[in-house]
């Protein structure tokens, strides 16, 4: 075991930091959950391709540094040290990207690998539907074949899809066989360009009040052969493997938490000096940043598990409760401090609490993270 | 930056639990409960022959002079086994304290498995296992570390020892009485507060290494209980709510468990005088202590009635539960001094210390 950072990694980590502070925007940019500040955040994510930082994992034929776990994790602890703009590209590059790195053929990667990475064009994720949301097997959107095209045609409606009213591109579950024993079988994973004919659109207010969601209508839609990633009818196990890295770590580095951990520090101790902290509310502030020490501590662990060749499978779903429940402590201790001033901090805390509550129920709810966590972890009987 | 145990240091915890498993089963603690001392005849000397007495003992007083983060994993398989023996005090506290001060004459007896330590810490106001132990030790501050350490070689002539139930049947507690000086109670050793902090801290880090692995015991038994159990026709560990306490049991676990072994860490090879190995030590009492609380709390009801009785193993590790959890310093607090260090002082901002 050694927690000290090694000459070569404290190097990244300055060099890293160097440009960060250099370049991340002065000032706050308007939320990207929103038309126009979307546009603003998609000019800073080119600003770190061209620079070689928006994509520090990948391989450097597609813009990255083929940064390991452990570098990729300074980056983001430095990313948000600084307070780095939101990623509105987390749903390509932290999603679909390892998908693609795993399932896509090199004409796939090639193709939608480096304008992805640059933001220019931009993924929303196609999974959730009316009556299947943490029941993702009981999708209803249908592909059927288009021999004479070469390619799918595809019918149904996806929600709750974020920045989708934003987005150029969607990867999408659809179900291409009805005829299967199981509901996991017959699934397939399409990528859609959302300016196809028979796409519409309809973006809607989440609970902060911003229109980071949208439904998505699939009428007729036609999706060449090559826009198929991994093969037709086994979309459910290429699925599977982003849900590992959006509950995992690649969607929530321990950075992120660490700084909103600082900033509730800050916060508590301009409490106290004016004599407005209470004890209860000190308990909870030191609650937060010791989890959010946990967090980091445990990521490193699995960091060195993955750099041994190891996997973390469903162990990712213990990753997700943890950092997905500690995000909304953390944010409910923030507006304990702030007491009935809370209720104007709309943009800061407030706005962060609402985010923060949206944790334990995408990627799937908590409560089959535990189901998961509980059968496939422990080895508990599924009925 | 590497954060896992070598292979030797995984096989040597293995090794103690394979020990364990075979002469601290759950009879061997009940029986232990009825004797006269609370302890395993003869296990102490096993353990002491396979070298865990003189673990962190220097090699030139008979010892294997391993490292805090060497003695974790065997520390864990003494928690899973409910080790009714004073392993913490005679491993952890005393063999560094009593080096410190220069009495190096305890040194080879503890190693050898001949002296045993029983240690009064912090303000805690009882021994365990006075009555079977060969050196008594106070050790610690008062309420917080602001106030002066002490250290003492405890001289049973002239401190009455009163014995003090326990929910724990194979916890032997004693009250010290004695007069109201420090040198009333003894040798006051002559050691620097920091070496004094760091035994402490030592002793910290094995209690949640036992707390550890408690926890882990009481969630294999009701993992396999769930799994055996009938109701309504089917194992009761397929319904969701059953599940969800496993979940709920094993996450508080699995992310104590870093936690801990960061502290090992840092007692192991930051500087003796550095202030972050304090804030490590009790972040590790304060997860370790919620974690195994939470284990024995889904145990108990996972188990329902099965496991409301003292026929039945659980409360054995549940009780030792309910000791160590609040024993040197509850979670509450620990956090209370990780909060004076963080929001009050100057703990640094930036975790990642480079090599130099």
């Amino acid at each position: 075991m050694d927690l000290i950072e090694s000459p070569d990694d404290a190097g990244f980590r300055r060099q890293a930091r160097a440009w960060l502070e250099e370049n991340v925007p002065k000032l706050p940019l308007p939320s990207g959950d929103t038309r126009q500040g979307f546009v603003a955040h998609i000019e800073w994510e080119r600003t770190m391709y061209d620079a070689g930082w928006a994509v520090v994992s990948w391989p450097p034929e597609f813009g990255g540094r083929g940064a390991t776990t452990s570098r990729w994790l300074i980056f983001e602890e430095e990313y948000y040290r600084v307070g780095g703009p939101q990623r509105v590209t987390q749903n390509g590059i932290f999603l679909l990207a390892p998908t693609l790195f795993e399932f896509g053929t090199a004409e796939q990667q090639q193709r939608f690998l480096p304008p992805m990475g640059r933001g220019d064009e931009t993924w929303c994720q196609g999974w959730s539907e009316p009556n299947a949301g943490s029941d993702l097997a009981a999708i209803a959107t249908t592909a059927v074949a288009d021999q004479d095209r070469g390619g799918w045609v595809v019918n149904g409606q996806k929600t709750w899809t974020t920045r989708g009213a934003f987005c150029d591109w969607m990867f999408a579950l659809v179900r291409t066989d009805t005829t299967v024993d199981r509901p996991h079988q017959g699934m397939t994973y399409l990528l859609i360009p959302l300016t196809s004919d028979g796409v519409t659109v309809r973006g809607f207010e989440r609970l902060d009040g911003d229109e980071g969601f949208a439904e998505v209508f699939l009428e007729d839609v036609f999706v060449p052969d090559d826009q198929v990633l991994g093969e037709v009818n086994r979309g459910w196990y290429v699925a599977m493997a982003t849900t590992t890295s959006e509950r995992g770590l690649t969607l929530r580095s321990p950075g992120r938490f660490s700084a909103s951990a600082r900033d509730l520090v800050v916060l508590c101790r301009e409490r106290l000096a004016e004599g407005r902290a209470t004890d209860q509310d000190r308990d909870a502030v030191i609650r937060a940043w010791m989890d959010a020490e946990a967090y980091r501590l445990y990521v490193q662990q699995t960091a060195t598990k993955m750099a041994d060749g190891g996997d973390i499978g469903a162990e990712s779903s213990l990753n997700k409760i943890w950092w997905s429940e500690m995000d909304v402590r953390l944010h409910r201790a923030a507006l304990d401090l702030l007491g009935p001033e809370a209720e104007a901090d709309v943009d800061r805390w407030m706005k962060g609490y609402q985010f923060a509550l949206a944790g334990p129920i995408y990627a799937g709810t908590n409560e089959i993270q535990r189901n998961v966590v509980a059968e496939r972890v422990l080895g508990l009987p599924r009925r | 930056m590497r954060f896992a145990f070598t292979d030797e240091q995984v096989e040597l915890g293995a090794a103690v639990g394979d020990l364990l498993a075979n002469r601290c089963p759950p009879e061997a603690l009940r029986a232990a409960w009825s004797s006269d001392d609370g302890r395993i005849p003869g296990l102490w000397s096993s353990l002491a022959a396979m070298g865990l007495a003189g673990l962190c003992v220097p090699e030139v007083h008979g010892g294997l002079g391993m490292s805090v983060l060497d003695a974790a994993l065997p520390m864990v398989a003494c928690g899973y086994a409910g080790v009714p023996e004073p392993v913490v005090p005679t491993v952890l506290i005393a063999p560094g304290l009593l080096a410190a001060a220069g009495r190096h004459e305890h040194l080879s007896p503890i190693a050898a498995g001949d002296t045993t330590v029983s240690a009064a810490v912090l303000d805690d106001p009882w021994f365990v296992g006075a009555d079977a132990a060969d050196l008594l030790m106070l050790v610690g501050h008062r309420r917080d570390r602001e106030m002066a350490r002490l250290a003492v070689l405890v001289d049973r002539d002239r401190v009455d020892l009163e014995p003090v139930p326990s929910v724990d049947g194979a916890r032997r507690l004693t009250r010290g009485v004695a007069g109201r000086g420090l040198g009333d109670w003894g040798e006051v050793l002559d050691a620097p507060d920091h070496e004094i902090d760091r035994a402490l801290d030592r002793g910290l880090v094995g209690m949640s290494c036992l707390l550890l692995g408690l926890a882990e015991r009481m969630l294999d038994l009701t993992v396999a209980h769930v799994q055996d159990r009938q109701q309504f026709g089917v194992p009761i560990g397929s319904f969701q709510a059953i599940k969800h306490h496993c979940a709920d049991a094993l996450l508080a676990l699995d992310v104590a468990r870093p936690v801990v072994w960061r502290a090992a860490w840092s007692l192991s090879n930051l500087p003796a005088d550095d202030p972050a190995v304090a804030v490590h030590a009790s972040m590790a009492k304060a997860y370790a202590s919620d974690a195994a609380a939470e284990c024995a709390a889904q145990a108990l009801q996972c188990h329902a009635g099965i496991g409301y009785s003292t026929e039945y193993d659980l409360h054995l590790y549940m009780k030792r539960v309910w000791t160590l959890q609040r024993a040197w310093g509850d979670a509450a607090w620990h956090r209370r001094l990780v909060a004076s260090a963080v929001i009050e002082g100057d703990y640094p901002d930036h975790p990642a210390p480079e090599h130099p």
